[in-house]
């Protein structure tokens, strides 16, 4: 693969889009390229664009508690910076070398998402470079703002297909005073989920909420030497001051009766446990994933009828409380045949108010385009935007189907 | 098409254009849902920020989303603008409805399911605030955005204007609490926005509408998010001799670690005018007071409010007060959230302004405040969000006074110049409607703008729906009669 074009300013971003837009010439942006197999292929022809030149943190006032960086920065080399200050982003989305631009493209979120909510719920304003090489601002630098509408979360999830992020504002968090993480081994994974349920149900304010099968739990197992192989497991994760900590691990005591196994985890371990659920994606860039959501307790029904492709199982990872399961599977040879199983579970998914997409695929698999990379919707707003914003398909084409 | 009602009048100087869609109208609603009258559409010429005002052409009250559907395509049809219009408790003007159809909410009230396992409510526009929280008390959830007009303003409003609250600093505002929009666009089509589930593929149209002020098309079902509502809630009052420990101790407390669900600062002239009108205890001689609640599980309340205490001291700090039950904690926010009411006893008319700032500059915008205030001889209260830098200076005044609404005026855009100035935003919570759609080129540049009418025409092609408002048109950034003249800082 021939390496991209990095831009090293705006400036220099802003010319060459716009040269690609006098050639009707595609571009798919990148930032640490770690999500590559996220969503469908764009046309041959591209060129690739990467922002990771475009790393610096703009300005951080920490007594603001907000911080403007570059799309290009990766995640943990702001997390460094802020955390001389004891402070956080508090996202903790999978790939270890994510940017900032790349998590926000992609909505990428983490175990701890049910706390502190996604990187959309913090983003405070951007500068975005549009098809035409036009860079705008929205939002601004302020915790709180209605001022004109928030392009900037709109290019959320986007997949670069409505401008090229360059700068983005994000409010910060301090850091939390304690951590822990109660895992719980069952024989199945229904059961975790159900239990991972009533803890939702019950008073107690868990930052995490997850459970996996056998499969997910020997990976995790590998990683964490306290868990056991051969169980399904639920983590709970706690978060916050010292008396928080103490009350979650009192209270929850009654859900460890339940368990073949389970025990705490605290200190250096929890932040071992965050690394290997944050590493967990990574084994599955060669598999199909699906991404299966529903209202959190409708979901253990939906998955119970879908029977997964038991044979091709490689993993399932599933937020209860969010009520979001990711389901992966061994790429088969005969991919449409398996693209037509899933036009079924879309049908349950839907019948259950939820949906069921396809959420990756191997990059080299010559069949991606016959996936369901999104559900139905009723009406061409989604299109009408694309065509609005890039009508000549300069920015990502293809990678946001509508 | 049905009769004529001779109950309907249909005012002599409308066009023929404007008749002939009030005579269609007139097929679908009864008298009590159609009003024409100049007399009954008095009080929808503004909102609850009454300098901007417009007669609208009527005001139509449908029950359902069809019935929306019908207004909108007869105004569609014949290319008469329209509106939304929930309980007209906007602040910056954006349910003016000069010749335009409005579409009030009010009927459309109905709380259609509420999902306690899932915590999620299905609402009508018209739902009032408090009355959606009050209905969901008993399964231990509230509805958390709460505005100080939440007796009265609707949840469709909200959606509207992005509403926050006091307690979004630690809840969030509106657009983190909805999931899922039925909208009628501007040409009469019914979509689907979001959904039931998270992370719905395609974009974030949801996102998108909410607080776009009416100008995306007509929510008429919103999925709301319910929040459980804390286990423990303490509310302290710290008492400051000046406004600037005041603002240091918010920075103080945010620095803790801690996250209050509410810091709200209230200055001297709004204390004497809540104290004489609520009694809830608020010392007169002091220059500020913070009103701070720490909520949650009840465990960490005590460390929490320690910490706060901490964090005051540090500003000098001269007396905090815990409210020792429901019913005091209860007047002290009631005290907060009718500060606006008791304005009323110190002039005629407030008018309230509304920007966001970076919540280390606090100290020096309030200042600046000041001395616009003492500069035009105007009284200017301050009570506000502080934990968001979310500024509420109200200007208070009597507008019989010749000339005095043309000062208010000034000051008010000598400190949206000060807000900006420092970073700050136009609007946090109110929005910017017609007000502020003068300053909307102080803030954003020509390119900028272009790119939020990019947004506008997906959702509204043709411009019909709440026309006039938001983003200026192109070349239209200053509204003639206003100044803008560029302000120094502090003093």
């Amino acid at each position: 693969m021939p390496a991209p074009m990095a831009p090293a300013s705006e400036a220099e971003l802003v010319t060459l889009i716009r040269a690609a837009a006098e050639a009707k010439r595609g571009l798919v942006t990148e930032g640490g390229g770690t999500k590559r197999h996220l969503g469908p292929s764009a046309p041959a022809g591209t060129e690739r664009v990467s922002l990771r030149a475009l790393n610096r943190v703009v300005a951080y006032e920490p007594g603001d508690m907000v911080v403007c960086v570059e799309a290009g920065i990766r995640l943990a080399d702001l997390q460094q910076v802020l955390a001389v200050h004891r402070q956080w982003l508090p996202v903790d989305p999978p790939f270890a070398a994510s940017t900032l631009g790349g998590v926000l493209a992609t909505h990428s979120s983490g175990p701890r998402r049910l706390a502190y909510g996604t990187i959309k719920d913090m983003l405070l304003g951007a500068r975005v470079v549009g098809a035409a090489g036009q860079a705008s601002k929205s939002g601004g630098r302020v915790v709180k703002n209605v001022s004109g509408y928030d392009l900037h979360k709109l290019q959320v999830g986007a997949f670069g297909s409505l401008g090229v992020i360059v700068e983005a504002n994000f409010r910060v968090t301090a850091l939390p005073e304690a951590s822990a993480i109660l895992w719980l081994a069952t024989p199945s994974l229904a059961g975790c989920h159900e239990t991972l349920l009533d803890v939702a149900s019950s008073s107690l304010r868990p930052c995490a909420l997850e459970a996996f099968d056998l499969s997910s739990s020997h990976a995790l197992a590998e990683a964490v030497a306290d868990f056991p192989s051969g169980a399904s497991l639920a983590l709970i994760g706690i978060e916050g001051s010292h008396p928080i900590v103490a009350r979650h691990r009192r209270d929850l005591a009654v859900f460890r009766t339940g368990a073949q196994a389970s025990g705490w985890l605290e200190g250096p371990a929890v932040e071992r446990v965050w690394g290997a659920l944050r590493d967990l994606p990574a084994r599955h860039t060669s598999d199909i994933t699906l991404r299966v959501a529903a209202r959190p307790h409708d979901l253990p029904r939906l998955l119970g009828e879908l029977q997964p492709l038991r044979a091709r199982l490689t993993g399932t990872a599933v937020q209860a409380a969010l009520g979001i399961a990711r389901i992966s599977v061994a790429a088969p040879d005969d991919v449409p045949a398996l693209a037509a199983e899933l036009s079924k579970w879309q049908s349950l998914a839907k019948a259950s108010a939820g949906y069921a997409v396809v959420e990756s695929a191997p990059v080299d698999c010559a069949d991606r385009a016959c996936l369901a990379w999104t559900a139905p919707v009723d009406h061409s707003l989604g299109a009408r935007l694309k065509q609005r914003w890039d009508p000549d398909q300069i920015l990502n084409p293809g990678k946001m189907v509508c | 098409m049905a009769p004529a009602d001779a109950h309907v009048p249909i005012a002599p100087e409308l066009d023929a254009n404007e008749r002939a869609l009030l005579a269609e109208l007139r097929a679908t609603f009864p008298p009590a849902r159609l009003l024409t009258l100049a007399d009954d559409l008095f009080v929808y010429e503004c909102d609850a920020q009454t300098f901007d005002r417009g007669r609208p052409l009527c005001l139509v009250l449908p029950e359902t989303t069809e019935e929306v559907c019908a207004v909108v395509k007869a105004c569609a049809s014949r290319g008469v603008p329209f509106l939304p219009r929930g309980a007209g408790t906007g602040l910056s003007g954006g349910a003016v409805a000069r010749g335009s159809v409005v579409i009030g909410t009010a009927r459309m009230d109905r709380i259609f399911e509420v999902d306690v396992p899932n915590r999620r409510a299905w609402v009508g526009p018209g739902v009032v605030n408090s009355k959606l929280s009050r209905a969901v008390a008993a399964h231990g959830l509230h509805y958390a955005p709460d505005p100080s007009s939440q007796n009265a303003c609707t949840i469709g409003g909200n959606v509207a204007e992005n509403s926050g609250g006091p307690h979004t600093l630690k809840y969030g505002v509106t657009s983190n609490h909805v999931l899922a929009l039925e909208v009628v666009l501007a040409d009469g089509e019914v979509v689907h926005l979001g959904g039931a589930a998270l992370d719905a593929p395609g974009y974030d149209l949801v996102t998108a509408f909410v607080g776009s002020e009416g100008t995306f098309g007509v929510a008429t079902r919103i999925l709301v998010r319910l929040t459980p509502t804390p286990e423990g809630v303490k509310t302290a009052l710290a008492i400051f001799d000046s406004v600037d420990d005041a603002c240091r101790g918010v920075t103080e407390i945010l620095k803790r670690g801690i996250t209050p669900a509410a810091i709200e600062m209230i200055d001297q002239t709004t204390l004497r005018a809540v104290e004489a009108y609520i009694h809830a205890g608020f010392p007169l001689d002091a220059a500020a007071v913070l009103l701070v609640e720490v909520d949650g599980l009840v465990d960490d309340l005590e460390l929490q409010a320690e910490r706060v205490l901490e964090a005051c001291r540090v500003a000098n700090v001269r007396e905090l007060r815990l409210a020792k039950n429901d019913a005091e904690r209860a007047k002290l926010w009631k005290g907060r959230k009718q500060a606006f009411g008791a304005f009323g006893r110190l002039a005629p008319n407030a008018y309230v302004l509304d920007g966001v700032i970076p919540r280390t500059k606090l100290p020096e915008v309030l200042r600046a405040i000041a001395s616009v205030s003492a500069r035009h001889g105007l009284v200017i209260a301050n009570v506000f969000h502080a934990g968001d830098g979310n500024l509420h200076p109200t200007i208070l005044y009597d507008e019989r006074q010749p000339g005095v609404v043309d000062r208010v005026r000034a000051a008010s855009d000598e400190i949206l110049t000060l807000v900006i100035a420092v970073g700050g935003a136009l609007s946090g919570e109110h929005g910017i409607g017609l007000e502020k759609i003068g300053h909307m080129g102080s803030l954003f540049g020509e390119i900028d703008l272009e790119q939020m009418r990019r947004l506008r025409s997906v959702f509204d092609p043709r411009g019909l729906c709440n026309p006039g408002k938001v983003i200026p048109a192109p070349g239209q950034c200053v509204e003639p009669g206003r100044s803008h003249r560029k302000l120094p800082l502090g003093h």
